[in-house]
């Protein structure tokens, strides 16, 4: 297991200050750098998950799809940090490991992946390099698939595959007091069965399910996490399609 | 808010009548093939101090265990009870971190009846680097099994399985002490004051981050009264005026910013944002907090932070 370094937010944005501020010229020569993908990696210790992230990001990237790239990205460096390695909850929630990641070992894919700089950027996106808690790229990509996670690689991405990139968003983003992990991964599971995903669809399921947690508790019903899901779709006539 | 029932659910007089007995929780930690006890300190929010001074959540992790004796289970059955008589209630603990956002269930390790007397064992591990900052733990009853018929005179009574029908009680945890949720800088000046706080440049309290890089509270130790040198905590009072002090400066800073009313409804709050964290200290707070001046707003917020600092003593 690496040791994590960490970049608190003051240094990440000088980081993205230092960019930001940067010629003209010199941006595009930076930015000619990171298409090449040709970053110094001051620390030995994340060659090999640089490397391994940046092959499942370049294959990704082939095909041009927003979503496929934050899947396969977001499943390799779960690979990587998983919680059975040694990368504990405790540091999956620490931004400041986050920021490190994105500021000194992806600063490329980051950028490629978010090239527009969001309202009040000025080069980079600093939602997603560094500044918000649940935007930062590669962060929620970690927690999307740790929420979903169905025991390996390949059948967690058999469940993801055909969601998109706003139920990254609205998986994340709509927590309640907490996540329930067995729940979200049957809720992911279960979903995936759905013929006609939509986001819309996904956000009435999530807000029902806030609604229901208020006095059911779903690991507690009869036939647990699964037998909830099924009464929580049955509720909202969920896809007569869904097949268990 | 608190949640309205459209069914029964435990009262204080049915809690009487049942007989429960819950027992306080035991807290400790495995090192060296043992488990070291944890002693508990407060009692609206529990501190928890090791002894040995080696333990620390993230590193350590928890155990916790606790025993609840129900001598008379059969009056929770029936017309005046909380589910139907051929239901079977459930006692189990839902856990909440929410510096991670996590939550979970904890079900009972053991479970057994002597004669009509009904005993529930609890035992969890928190591995370490899975919870960190804080932990509650409500201690609920819930539908376990729900009845095949229900009686005329029982329809009043919730028969679905997994819905909750009373909290025995809820223990909250507090992983640093409270006043350590502000970040804290010790300094050393006379030429500076006993202490202050420094806002940063906040772009959304509902997003930026209650840490160091948002704001930071610094203790002088140049002063006698400081309440706070090294690990030494002291002079209560003093620390009591500083936090209220400081809650009520944030406060100011995040209506000056219109975020009052998102702020304390929980409305689009970043996990572990300035916000989120003034939201709980608002819901956890037993004097309403006066936003209609600022003095009054200092003075409710006084009176709150003394009962937690005093944990629960009376001020």
């Amino acid at each position: 297991m690496i040791s994590m370094k960490k970049m608190t937010k003051a240094q990440a944005k000088e980081f993205v200050d230092s960019v930001d501020k940067l010629s003209d010229v010199a941006f595009v020569d930076l930015t000619a750098l990171w298409h090449a993908h040709s970053i110094t990696i001051e620390n030995p210790d994340y060659e090999e998950l640089r490397r391994k992230v940046l092959d499942a990001y370049e294959e990704a990237a082939a095909t041009n799809d927003g979503y496929q790239i934050d899947l396969d990205v977001g499943l390799c460096l779960f690979e990587m940090l998983s919680p059975e390695k040694g990368f504990t909850l405790v540091m999956a929630n620490d931004d400041d490991i986050w920021r490190y990641l994105s500021c000194k070992i992806f600063p490329d894919i980051t950028y490629e992946r978010y090239p527009k700089p969001a309202k009040d950027d000025i080069r980079l996106n600093k939602k997603r390099f560094y500044l918000h808690t649940r935007r930062i790229w590669l962060k929620t990509l970690w927690w999307y698939v740790f929420l979903a996670w169905q025991g390996d690689t390949k059948k967690t991405r058999a469940v993801l595959k055909d969601f998109g990139t706003d139920t990254i968003s609205d998986f994340i983003e709509r927590t309640g007091q907490g996540y329930r992990v067995l729940l979200y991964r049957q809720l992911m599971r279960s979903y995936a069965t759905v013929e006609n995903k939509s986001s819309d669809l996904f956000n009435v399921i999530q807000k029902q399910n806030l609604v229901n947690c208020r006095t059911v508790e779903p690991g507690l019903v009869e036939g647990a996490e699964q037998g909830y899901v099924d009464s929580l779709f049955k509720q909202l006539s969920v896809g007569e399609e869904h097949v268990d | 808010m608190e949640n309205l029932y459209f069914y029964p659910t435990l009262t204080e007089e049915l809690r009487e009548r049942a007989g429960f007995s819950v027992s306080a929780f035991g807290f400790s930690y495995f090192y060296d093939d043992e488990y070291r006890d944890l002693k508990q300190k407060g009692k609206n929010t529990v501190k928890l101090e090791d002894s040995w001074e080696s333990w620390k959540i993230e590193t350590d992790g928890l155990h916790l265990k606790r025993e609840i004796t129900i001598e008379y289970p059969e009056v929770l059955y029936g017309e005046k009870g909380l589910a139907c008589k051929g239901a079977i209630i459930g006692t189990c603990i839902i856990w909440t971190n929410k510096t991670l956002t996590q939550m979970g269930t904890i079900l009972p390790a053991l479970e057994f009846n002597s004669g009509a007397i009904r005993y529930v064992v609890f035992e969890h591990d928190f591995k370490p680097g899975e919870i960190k900052g804080d932990l509650e733990l409500e201690t609920i009853l819930y539908i376990k099994k729900p009845a095949e018929e229900v009686l005329p005179e029982e329809e009043r009574l919730i028969n679905d399985s997994g819905v909750n029908v009373g909290v025995l009680d809820v223990c909250r945890l507090d992983f640093g002490s409270i006043y350590m949720d502000f970040p804290i800088q010790e300094v050393n000046s006379k030429q500076q004051p006993l202490w202050w706080l420094e806002i940063g440049d906040w772009t959304d309290p509902r997003q930026d981050l209650f840490n160091e890089d948002n704001l930071c509270l610094y203790l002088n130790s140049a002063y006698d009264c400081c309440p706070k040198v090294g690990d030494v905590i002291k002079n209560s009072d003093v620390l009591i005026e500083i936090v209220a002090t400081a809650y009520t400066m944030i406060f100011q800073k995040i209506m000056e910013m219109e975020c009052l009313s998102q702020t304390v409804n929980d409305v689009d709050l970043e996990p572990g944002s300035i916000s989120k964290i003034m939201f709980y200290f608002w819901s956890g707070c037993d004097t309403p907090i006066d936003t209609s001046s600022v003095e009054r707003m200092h003075k409710t917020i006084w009176l709150n932070v003394a009962a937690m600092l005093n944990g629960g003593d009376e001020v």
